[in-house]
């Protein structure tokens, strides 16, 4: 009969991933003041950083583990960052209505009831930014409808304005489960629903929270930005030529080949290369 | 105050939405106007509103922030050293009146090539800043190295009169004064050369008694120092018919007071 091994057990794959996920969700459980993560940026961290490091390990320690573990939420930004009216408000301000779904995901953080408003064009439920889907949240719908408006009205400005409001049949008490943020949109300078924000005065600790979690938003906003350039310079080096252009440019190319062998055999002096060779540079588009 | 990239471009009539939010948010901040752009700064979020009235050059206004960054990236590890200081207009003493015909040399893009020159902006900036129809735009960009900002606090979504003054670095400025000095460097050094020919230079165009050795002297110097030029030179006097018929329509929009009127350009 075999004897049973006493060397423990190595997790690999799915368990080990499995674990890892488990062991960061009971963390970030404990430690209640910072971001409680969802389900999706917990999977992001395990995938990204954690299931990498200890894949290939032979021995993983749960020592090792809990330490990697605590030093991610140790670096995780305060709770005070999904109280809506804690929120930097210059932020909310002038978002382009077809960003809003980059906004939502890669601005703010996955712990904020917000709702996405364009008043009389249509508006989405409350939902929580924690199970935001473009699709399934009604978002991609609603973006469509406005871009179908805003051809019909010939105007192609548009920005959603972040406004803090009360929830419906909510308790103005500052408890922040009582807030949403309603993104309301703005066509040529002008609201679509109405603003009625919270009446809601802070108080100096909440001020001083408020202050704290500024440059988390700073850093976000400043991601998002530098991702929006470079999508920008992306999609600008991809534009494609239009095909007569291509033609056209081989054409040219082809008309440039032969007149350098006819100079290179001496029938053409250097000035007349140089002007006929400009001549057909500048006809290149 | 923070000021960071966090630059949002929109249009001029969106001020007013975005003082109003300010006002909702009971939040401060800060508001500048000037003859490109209207600025909101707030918190560290700054909204710029290009004007109406110089719409053509709303989207040549990168050229700001190239020349910044080029001079910023230039001075990295350098030590700038300030020139001497010398005048933008400068008269011959000598001279009380000049005689006969008189030459002129203007540069062209006088502080935008010696910037090149000097290696403060990258040639890209260079060449790209060659193509804006708008030559006051190139100007202001470098002028923006030295310019301090004031800004008008806003409270509760309306501008005070409340202000503060926003400065660049000392080494910025000595930047911009390098390049409006090294130019009237080159005017004195042709002045010197020119001796009593010399009539006078203003800024970037220097005037002197027109001789073919004179033009010579001023054209090597300029391309020796590797700086574009245009030669003008005073034409023909009018024909006696010609000045009648000036008389007659009267004057087209001339300075009758302006010396050099009579110049004009090869």
């Amino acid at each position: 009969m075999p004897q049973k091994s006493n060397r423990p057990k190595v997790l690999k794959g799915i368990r080990l991933y499995n674990y890892l996920l488990r062991q960061l969700g009971e963390k970030n459980k404990k430690k209640a003041s910072v971001q409680q993560l969802s389900v999706a940026s917990k999977r992001k961290i395990v995938s990204s950083v954690l299931y990498p490091k200890f894949k290939d390990s032979t021995k993983v320690s749960i020592r090792e583990v809990n330490g990697t573990i605590n030093a991610i939420i140790g670096k995780l930004p305060p709770i005070e960052i999904c109280n809506p009216l804690l929120l930097p408000q210059q932020y909310l301000t002038a978002v382009e209505y077809y960003d809003i779904d980059n906004h939502i995901k890669n601005f703010l953080p996955d712990c904020l009831d917000i709702r996405v408003n364009a008043g009389v064009i249509g508006k989405t439920k409350i939902f929580n930014t924690r199970n935001y889907n473009y699709y399934t949240n009604g978002v991609q719908d609603l973006v469509e409808e406005i871009r179908d408006y805003l051809a019909l009205e010939q105007s192609g400005i548009a920005y959603f304005y972040g406004v803090v409001k009360v929830k419906p049949k909510a308790a103005n008490n500052g408890n922040p489960i009582n807030y949403f943020v309603d993104y309301i949109l703005y066509i040529n300078d002008t609201p679509q629903d109405i603003i009625k924000p919270a009446d809601y005065a802070l108080n100096k600790r909440e001020i001083k929270k408020q202050e704290n979690i500024t440059g988390y938003f700073a850093t976000r906003f400043k991601t998002l930005q530098k991702e929006k350039k470079r999508k920008a310079r992306i999609a600008k080096k991809a534009k494609e030529k239009k095909p007569s252009e291509i033609k056209m440019n081989e054409k040219i190319k082809k008309a440039l080949d032969s007149l350098r062998e006819v100079y290179q055999s001496g029938a053409l002096t250097k000035a007349q290369y140089e002007a006929l060779r400009d001549e057909l540079r500048k006809r290149k588009k | 105050m923070v000021l960071t990239n966090n630059i949002t471009i929109m249009r001029n009539d969106s001020q007013s939405v975005i003082l109003g939010r300010l006002s909702l948010a009971n939040g401060k901040g800060y508001y500048r106007k000037g003859s490109y752009s209207t600025e909101i700064i707030w918190a560290d979020r700054k909204f710029v509103f290009p004007s109406n009235k110089k719409k053509g050059s709303f989207k040549d206004l990168w050229i700001f922030r190239n020349v910044m960054n080029d001079v910023k990236e230039y001075c990295v590890g350098r030590r700038i050293k300030e020139l001497p200081k010398l005048p933008v207009n400068y008269w011959n003493p000598k001279i009380d009146k000049a005689k006969g015909r008189i030459a002129a040399t203007d540069l062209n893009h006088a502080y935008w090539r010696i910037a090149f020159i000097n290696g403060y902006i990258s040639p890209k900036t260079y060449e790209k800043g060659l193509l804006i129809k708008d030559k006051a735009l190139r100007l202001a960009s470098l002028a923006n190295l030295s310019s301090a900002k004031q800004y008008f606090l806003i409270e509760g979504g309306k501008v005070t009169k409340k202000s503060i003054t926003l400065r660049f670095e000392a080494y910025l400025q000595k930047v911009y004064n390098n390049i409006r000095y090294e130019c009237y460097q080159h005017m004195m050094t042709m002045a010197n050369l020119l001796g009593d020919d010399f009539i006078c230079y203003k800024t970037d165009c220097i005037y002197y008694k027109q001789t073919k050795k004179n033009v010579e002297l001023v054209t090597t110097y300029l391309d020796s120092v590797g700086i574009d030029y245009k030669q003008l030179v005073e034409t023909d006097r009018p024909e006696r018919e010609h000045v009648l018929d000036v008389i007659k329509k009267g004057p087209s929009g001339t300075n009758q007071n302006d010396p050099f009127k009579n110049l004009g350009t090869n």
